[in-house]
């Protein structure tokens, strides 16, 4: 499998690690929530369930109690109607009902006037209700009015008993407590007798198992309900999505509190009470930012209990489940890795030096990249000598390619001239011997150190190493130093020092002879001192020009110093061949010379000495043709002389 | 690598988004925004026939008269049924612990247009108080 696909495969194995890791996490939580969430849903089961039967046995109660009441109140209210049925109905007042109530220890008496079209409380021991049309009671107007049309109730509502009827436990205007509220026709009267009790004085004892005080414990208890509320569905419908229905007397809420109000109330109300027992319909909402679930469920006919439960349990364990499981994987993350640094500490301080070494080969590759030189290293092979590796940036210059050059045969890779000077030193390093040599390609020289690999195996792994560095720039200025330590500046001229080498040489050799010219130009003081130092270089300049056109390929001319050139004539001791060699010199630097429109006359006086026949050391040789240089001088100048010992005596 | 990262994050938001997206009907924002016009008696579009919108101004005069204020109103509408939901929740002033709740009940036509509604009386709520 190639790297790159290898990597991406890795690359996605840890982008689908990342996904698994975070659908984990979600999917956990999710099956916490959902878990919580049905055993929540398991204790409002069991709630409800406590809740019906606590308002059943309440109801149970209530209801023999209330038959005891009705019974009581059926009693008193035929002997009240007897009562009043003495007396003028113009005295039918307030103070005549206050009587009553106080004899009857009730909570209060009230009469209802018929209107034809209304029913009206004419007169009340409660002054509110004085006045007051009930029209918009709902089935107490409809009871109200069969008593006065029929002479008793036929509702399913209440309890009916000829003109004797009395509502349900009902609410009483202004006043706290539950009521009973008892209506008797009077007899050939338009008038209802209304007689009325605080269920709080009969029904103290069932107060005590209030189912209210059950739900607010249960509500105060809980730690995800906020509220529970027992709703009349029918009450609720006739007072929310009905016009002109608010004064009902019958209660919305049997029991608990109900103040989370929502848009969403009507229909699920409705929707759950024609639903099967128990069944149960639910949804979320938020109230300042915390959310909330509203639950219905179906009790009995037209009674639905609804439950508020926050999501703040929830929402915690969340929370917690996320830092569980977070800090777990991180954990294990940990764990995990201290577990494989342990395991594998062996191998990471090989690969920390494996990569120092690779960093290093890197390094080193770079280093003789960029440096003009190169190096093979050769392995001998049983018939061949292959190149295990090659860089540098001398490589180019003999046209080979380092990645193609691997593992080939050397006698490919290298040109034939390189074979040529470098075949010796490789079989001489081979062979355990350090060699050096010289390759000269395209005006660049590079000195070949050819070396043995220290530490290899001669015997089995012979392998050496060529290290080709570029030294054409240093060969250039050692030559250029040379030539400057030998060659007169101004003329180009080999220097005295040139020269002194050049006679001591030709001395060394066997057979040697040859002759010495020393030249002094005549006249060239005038030129400096008239014309000044730059015609006088100028015209030595030209000087050793004619000089050197007068030589052959075996002479050999120097500039000595000042004015004065020498020359050597090898191989030549003949006097007339030298004379007529020297004629020609001494006519050609007497001709004219022109130099910047200048024309200036010079001539040359030449002292001549031989070897062997004058001197055996350049000293020797010299001093005498200077000793014959003097003699011309002396004898008019522009004229040449060989050396005689009669000139030491003159001298 | 760079490219994978990315495809991850953005992933990642949408499930995000997708968690805590809740869409919201056009039609029920706009009528609650039509209700609180029509209860502030200000002009408003023709969500409402006028004799509908009556029904609505008596409600408003009756809030006027009770002294509520500070209306807030919520809009439900379950696509089982041709109803529209209001509640309409409202502070006594006077009386902090009161609060009043009404409920308007819209009857929806062809085209969802409002062909009638029924407006309930306002209802004192005591909190602290349980039954009413």
């Amino acid at each position: 499998m190639k790297p790159s696909i290898m990597n991406k495969v890795k690359t996605w194995i840890v982008v689908a690690m990342i996904f698994a890791m975070i659908f984990i996490i979600v999917a956990t939580v999710e099956i916490f929530d959902y878990m919580l969430s049905k055993q929540q849903n398991a204790e409002i089961d069991q709630l409800s369930q406590v809740i019906t039967n606590t308002i059943d046995n309440s109801i149970y109660a209530e209801e023999v109690i209330e038959s005891y009441l009705i019974q009581l109140l059926g009693i008193e209210i035929e002997e009240i109607i007897e009562h009043i049925n003495d007396i003028d109905q113009s005295k039918w007042d307030k103070e005549l009902l206050e009587n009553i109530m106080k004899d009857y220890k009730l909570s209060g008496v009230a009469l209802f006037v018929d209107q034809g079209n209304d029913i009206v409380i004419e007169n009340s021991t409660s002054e509110t209700e004085i006045g007051r049309s009930t029209k918009k009671w709902g089935f107490w107007y409809d009871a109200f009015r069969q008593l006065f049309d029929n002479g008793t109730v036929s509702l399913d509502r209440g309890f009916s008993d000829g003109a004797f009827w009395v509502g349900p436990r009902s609410l009483a205007y202004g006043q706290d407590g539950y009521y009973l509220f008892a209506y008797y026709k009077i007899p050939n009267k338009p008038y209802l007798l209304n007689i009325y009790v605080n269920d709080s004085k009969a029904f103290g004892l069932v107060k005590e198992n209030d189912p209210n005080k059950l739900l607010a414990k249960m509500t105060e208890i809980s730690t995800f309900i906020d509220e529970i509320s027992v709703v009349n569905v029918e009450a609720w419908n006739a007072r929310f999505t009905e016009s002109n229905r608010t004064n009902l007397q019958d209660f919305t809420i049997h029991y608990g509190k109900h103040t989370y109000f929502k848009a969403e109330d009507i229909y699920y109300l409705n929707k759950v009470n024609n639903m099967s027992q128990n069944e149960s319909m639910s949804f979320d909402f938020v109230v300042n930012g915390n959310e909330y679930t509203k639950m219905y469920k179906k009790v009995s006919k037209d009674t639905v209990m609804t439950f508020v439960m926050n999501h703040l349990e929830r929402r915690v364990l969340k929370q917690n489940m996320i830092y569980i499981i977070v800090g777990s994987l991180v954990f294990i993350g940990f764990l995990a890795f201290l577990i494989i640094t342990y395991f594998t500490s062996k191998y990471s301080d090989l690969l920390d030096i494996e990569r120092e070494r690779l960093f290093t080969a890197e390094e080193f590759k770079h280093t003789v990249r960029i440096l003009p030189s190169m190096i093979f290293r050769l392995k001998q092979l049983e018939s061949e000598i292959v190149v295990l590796y090659c860089e540098g940036k001398a490589l180019s210059e003999l046209d080979i390619i380092a990645e193609e050059s691997k593992n080939q045969s050397l006698e490919l890779i290298l040109p034939q001239d390189y074979l040529d000077v470098a075949w010796e030193a490789i079989e001489s390093a081979f062979a355990g011997n350090s060699k050096y040599f010289e390759y000269r390609k395209n005006n660049k020289i590079y000195n070949n150190m050819v070396t043995p690999v220290s530490g290899s195996s001669l015997s089995e792994n012979k392998e050496i190493i060529i290290f080709a560095n570029d030294v054409t720039r240093l060969r250039n200025s050692e030559e250029r130093a040379k030539h400057m330590a030998y060659h007169d500046s101004l003329t180009l001229l080999p220097n005295r020092h040139y020269f002194k080498e050049t006679i001591e040489d030709f001395i060394g050799s066997k057979e040697a002879s040859f002759t010495i010219c020393f030249i002094d130009l005549d006249g060239f003081k005038n030129v400096n001192d008239t014309s000044g130092h730059d015609m006088g270089d100028e015209l030595l300049k030209e000087v050793a020009h004619r000089i050197k056109k007068h030589l052959s390929d075996d002479d050999f001319a120097a500039r000595m110093g000042g004015d004065e050139f020498a020359i050597i004539y090898k191989g030549i001791l003949d006097r007339e061949i030298i004379a007529s060699k020297l004629i020609a010199l001494k006519n050609i630097l007497s001709e004219e010379y022109i130099i910047k429109e200048h024309y200036f006359k010079i001539s040359a006086s030449i002292g001549v000495s031989q070897y062997p026949v004058d001197g055996l050391d350049y000293t020797t040789l010299l001093k005498k043709a200077d000793i014959a240089l003097y003699d011309v001088k002396y004898s008019g100048k522009n004229n040449f002389a060989f050396y005689m010992e009669k000139f030491d005596a003159e001298q | 690598m760079r490219k994978q990262i990315f495809l991850v994050f953005a992933l990642i938001v949408i499930v995000f988004i997708s968690m805590f997206y809740r869409n919201s009907e056009a039609l029920e924002s706009n009528l609650e925004n039509e209700i609180i016009k029509i209860l502030n008696h200000e002009n408003s579009v023709d969500y409402f026939t006028e004799k509908e919108r009556t029904k609505i101004r008596v409600l408003a005069d009756q809030t006027k008269v009770l002294g509520y204020s500070d209306l807030e109103v919520s809009v439900f509408q379950n696509p089982e049924e041709n109803k529209v939901y209001a509640l309409l929740e409202a502070k006594n002033p006077k009386d902090t612990k009161i609060k009043g709740v009404s409920y308007i009940t819209m009857y929806l036509g062809d085209n969802a247009k409002i062909e009638s509604i029924i407006v309930s009386e306002w209802v004192n709520i005591k909190p602290d108080k349980a039954n009413f």
